[in-house]
């Protein structure tokens, strides 16, 4: 990737510099924040090419919509939420996110070894989250990393709080199998 | 008892070295934490270039928003200022004082200039210029008496009847009257306020039709009309076929047709070469709108198509009433359409995709209606034309024309008597 001459002392001029539309702007914000922001795009879709058309159009949102941030929290807090928010609605427009058969799945109880947290690396783990069924990997996106409440996915994914929650407690136990756990 | 049994868990979990569910999902978070995918080279580019595209249609919208204001806007004026009386038609107005006309009345008597007014109000005298040789035939009063009594009758009351005396004034007025029978004397109610001297509709040769027209027509239960707010959800939120049913498909099919209501803005000019007949021609654009779903074996291809259109519609206008402004009429004609351009966005398996292409070839239709023109002041008139127009199949994309042929039309829009 081109690495850009950083005209921008701060945050605070960079995003001065999208919300006036400059194209320097709005490539170094890109360049910054794209590769985490791709990371998130993976997680919920699990496969490249669809998660670089959410990467395409999250950032699309994110320079239209960058006056109504209002500096309250972090900015990349803001920008992630867009692009959960874009690929959320992605799912939704496939209508996967009507959890079919896989609750069936997974029925036993798992516990993983410390040590085995320990060794897995990044990459592995999002495999991993990539190959997990399309509504375990969603709540578990949205519950264990994002910090979302049962409530508010249960709002955001139009299902039941208890729904939710018994996506969450069966995704960790489709993950801890396949992470080498035991009874 | 249940939440006990759950510490005991937890407890026995990190005694024996295993996670319990709170630093299991802390321990993912910390492992992804600093994980970054590089995206593809060229990812940038793509998002430069749609945000360019957006700009320039954002900039579009404002274009049109202000041309189409400025339109209206200018309209607006334009009826106001025809509404005012229409100063440069009367070039030769004067207006005299009231206690002047006597005096001026026996000065003009001889001259080119006559005294034709019936009007009240200081500024409704006028003098309209005429040709010497019609004013040799009117016979004019020597009693000075007598123009003394019109002026006074002038100036006291607009609709009086002046005694049965023979001035210019009066044979002007009945010259008047033959021409227009009814409008001269009868007050009418017109939809704008009206001054009494814009109360005569012109009768003028050349009419200019600003008109915009809906087709709200559903002849058949296969075509499906929507609203704009109906798009966005039926674009999330689809439903597209399930594998079962695509499995049954042996081609490719079109199916889940929905359309917006056509929208057409025109402008026309109206020739009448009679007192029943007129020939109207003129350009419009019109704008369709299809949505609808690819589906074949492999894939459901969710396609939004925008069509843009600009037509020359030809027309024979037969009236069938017309009296103080007040017109009904037939017509009939023949339009011809060229397509402009089709703007299809499609989402393939959840990827959108967008693609802009030509259209080849011209689209035929002919219409007949009726229609009704009620007048707004001396020189407009508000007019309304359901019409019925079939459109030819002349090999043009999908929209609600080819889905459904006949189609219902209503047209609304000003005429300006030129």
């Amino acid at each position: 990737m081109t690495t850009l001459k950083r005209d921008f002392l701060n945050e605070k001029e960079l995003l001065e510099g999208c919300r006036k539309g400059d194209p320097i702007a709005q490539r170094t914000l890109y360049e910054t924040y794209s590769p985490k922001m791709l990371t998130v795009c993976m997680r919920y879709v699990g496969e490249r090419e669809r998660a670089r058309d959410i990467l395409h159009d999250g950032f699309i949102t994110v320079f239209e919509k960058i006056d109504t941030y209002n500096a309250s929290g972090s900015f990349e807090g803001w920008m992630r939420r867009v692009f959960v928010n874009t690929a959320l609605m992605y799912l939704r427009k496939g209508d996967v996110l009507k959890f079919s058969g896989e609750l069936d799945a997974v029925e036993r109880e798992y516990s993983v070894e410390n040590t085995v947290m320990g060794n897995i690396s990044s990459s592995e783990l999002m495999r991993l989250i990539a190959s997990m069924p399309i509504g375990f990997r969603t709540v578990f996106n949205l519950y264990a990393i994002e910090g979302y409440s049962h409530q508010e996915i249960a709002k955001e994914l139009k299902i039941n709080e208890v729904s939710s929650r018994s996506q969450l407690s069966r995704a960790r136990k489709w993950l801890q199998e396949r992470l080498g756990g035991d009874r | 008892m249940i939440g006990d049994k759950k510490e005991i868990d937890n407890l026995f979990n990190k005694e024996v070295g295993k996670l319990d569910n709170i630093e299991f999902d802390k321990r993912v978070r910390e492992i992804l934490e600093g994980h970054e995918v590089m995206p593809d080279a060229g990812s940038w580019e793509r998002i430069a270039s749609s945000l360019a595209q957006r700009r320039r249609a954002k900039l579009l919208f404002i274009r049109r928003i202000s041309i189409t204001t400025a339109v209206v806007a200018a309209s607006i004026v334009l009826v106001l200022y025809l509404d005012s009386g229409g100063d440069i038609s009367r070039p030769d107005t004067i207006q005299p004082e009231p206690d002047k006309v006597v005096a001026e009345v026996k000065e003009n008597a001889s001259d080119e200039t006559v005294i034709v007014t019936g009007e009240t109000e200081p500024g409704l005298f006028e003098s309209v210029k005429k040709e010497k040789k019609t004013y040799e035939k009117i016979k004019v009063t020597e009693s000075t008496r007598k123009e003394e009594l019109i002026a006074e009758d002038i100036i006291v009351e607009e609709e009086r009847e002046i005694p049965d005396v023979k001035t210019p004034l009066k044979i002007e007025e009945k010259k008047e009257e033959a021409k227009t029978p009814s409008v001269e004397k009868k007050k009418r109610d017109y939809l704008f306020e009206i001054t009494p001297r814009n109360r005569r509709v012109k009768k003028s040769g050349t009419l200019l039709a600003l008109s915009t027209n809906f087709s709200p027509s559903m002849a058949s239960s296969s075509v499906t009309l929507m609203s704009l707010s109906q798009i966005k959800s039926e674009l999330l939120y689809s439903n597209v076929a399930s594998t079962i049913q695509k499995g049954q498909l042996s081609q490719e099919v079109v199916s889940n047709k929905k359309f917006l209501m056509p929208i057409s803005l025109g402008a026309q000019l109206q020739f009448p070469f009679s007192d029943l007949f007129a020939i109207a021609a003129g350009l419009n654009y019109t704008l369709l709108f299809t949505h609808y779903d690819d589906i074949s074996r492999s894939e459901t291809r969710e396609t939004e198509l925008t069509l843009h259109y600009l037509g020359i519609p030809v027309n024979l206008y037969y009236n069938l009433f017309n009296r103080d402004g007040l017109k009904l009429y037939v017509n009939g004609g023949v339009t011809m359409e060229k397509g402009l351009f089709a703007y299809k966005k499609y989402f393939e398996n959840g990827r959108r995709k967008t693609d802009t292409e030509g259209i080849e070839g011209i689209q035929w239709s002919v219409n007949a209606g009726v229609g009704a023109e009620f007048p707004v002041n001396k020189y407009t008139g508000l007019y309304f034309d359901p019409v019925v127009a079939y459109y030819f199949d002349n090999d043009q994309p999908l929209s609600i024309r080819t889905s459904q042929p006949l189609q219902f039309k209503f047209e609304l829009g000003f005429r300006f008597h030129l």
